[in-house]
């Protein structure tokens, strides 16, 4: 990460953290969840911007991921989404779709990034279109509640993974 | 971790060999420079006790666990116990990968320690307690605070320059056609966490991770070829 987007990203954090105290103290009265999307917006749009041709391809991918969970959070929190699971495959495809266009602008000589974003975006917007009410949505709908039950298990999954796994990462 | 490399092992060789001293070596517990995430302490009780410094940074995570006191412990001792020298004359690839592997081991720890306590308090195990007497509320605002000023004052150091590497299929790290190798490769992450991550993304897109997979096993090179 570059200098600047280290200042950034710190100065953000010490910010939400005094904001944070302040708010649970009764100084100030405001809505957690609002900053929170506010934070993920922001933080999305630095990470990318920082990453983006520093040859730091892992944190430009989980940048846009974050950016667009927190243009999904403001969707949610601005509009009446009547029935989230309907939309919740649709938006995981075009948000990997996004990672695979930013990796693309990274190093444009990968066309295959290219390709696997734009089928990952037609897959996304034709699902969005006609299989709104089709039962692969709603099967995936509950594939992805089971997951957002579970997410403290793969969590520690991944931890496990990476902690095992500590001795490979020098050899990339 | 490489305790080849450490320098924080003072090894003072005593050459005295008066009968009140003998022949002997004394080494002294001194915060690791080299293997360092935050003060260096865990990985100087690594070299201290010869074992592994990742087996030392887990045992204080879990002790965050018993509510919070790893982390006071973790605090004094640092204040306590001095700094060891910075070892000048380790190589540029000896320092990244050590800075990898120990970037490694804090982010796997950090989410095995979110994900063991919510997992915890799912099946009412733990409930969010009181951090070394702190409220939760205020414990993760001093946190996310103190996670600032470390990234601000230049803990999370940029990584020295590699070359720049081209996606293929991975032929060393490979269990089907080596795409996840090739991908955490060419993103520089690990490839267990690069197949679990494909694995999820592809329950949570009902099978296109799969579509995508087979794409990439046709329209990637492997390893050594030309593109």
């Amino acid at each position: 990460m570059s200098r600047p987007g280290k200042v950034i990203i710190s100065t953000g954090l010490i910010i939400l953290g005094l904001l944070n105290i302040l708010s649970e103290t009764g100084v100030l009265n405001f809505e957690l969840n609002t900053l929170i999307i506010h934070l993920f917006l922001f933080y999305g749009l630095i990470i990318v911007m920082t990453t983006i041709g520093r040859n730091s391809r892992g944190l430009l991918f989980i940048g846009a991921q974050i950016f667009i969970a927190g243009i999904a959070m403001l969707m949610t929190e601005k509009f009446e989404i009547l029935n989230s699971v309907k939309i919740l495959f649709p938006s995981v495809l075009f948000s990997f779709g996004a990672g695979f266009v930013m990796l693309y602008i990274d190093n444009p000589k990968e066309k295959t990034f290219l390709i696997i974003a734009s089928l990952l975006m037609l897959i996304s917007i034709f699902a969005m279109l006609f299989l709104s009410n089709s039962g692969i949505i709603l099967s995936a709908g509950r594939v992805i509640n089971i997951l957002l039950a579970f997410w403290p298990v793969i969590l520690s999954m991944m931890g496990i993974t990476l902690l095992v796994n500590k001795n490979e990462a020098s050899s990339h | 971790m490489n305790n080849e490399l450490n320098n924080t092992e003072k090894t003072i060789s005593d050459n005295n060999t008066s009968p009140e001293f003998g022949n002997h070596s004394q080494r002294v517990l001194l915060r690791s420079q080299s293997d360092k995430i935050i003060t260096g302490l865990c990985g100087g009780i690594a070299d201290y006790t010869k074992l592994d410094s990742t087996f030392i940074r887990i045992l204080f995570v879990l002790l965050i666990l018993l509510g919070g006191w790893g982390i006071v412990i973790y605090l004094i001792a640092s204040l306590f116990v001095p700094s060891g020298k910075e070892d000048l004359t380790m190589e540029k690839s000896e320092q990244r990968k050590i800075i990898k592997e120990n970037r490694q081991v804090l982010s796997g720890s950090i989410l095995l320690i979110v994900g063991l306590f919510f997992t915890l308090e799912l099946y009412g195990i733990i409930e969010f307690f009181y951090f070394a007497g702190i409220p939760p509320v205020i414990f993760w605002s001093l946190s996310v605070i103190i996670a600032g000023v470390y990234l601000f004052k230049g803990g999370w150091n940029e990584l020295p320059k590699t070359e720049f590497s081209v996606l293929n299929k991975s032929a060393t790290h490979k269990r089907i056609a080596g795409i996840c190798g090739g991908m955490a490769k060419y993103m520089h992450i690990d490839t267990g966490f690069m197949r679990i991550v494909w694995l999820i993304g592809t329950f949570l897109t009902f099978g296109t991770g799969i579509i995508i997979y087979l794409i990439l096993w046709l329209a990637l090179p492997a390893e050594g070829e030309k593109q």
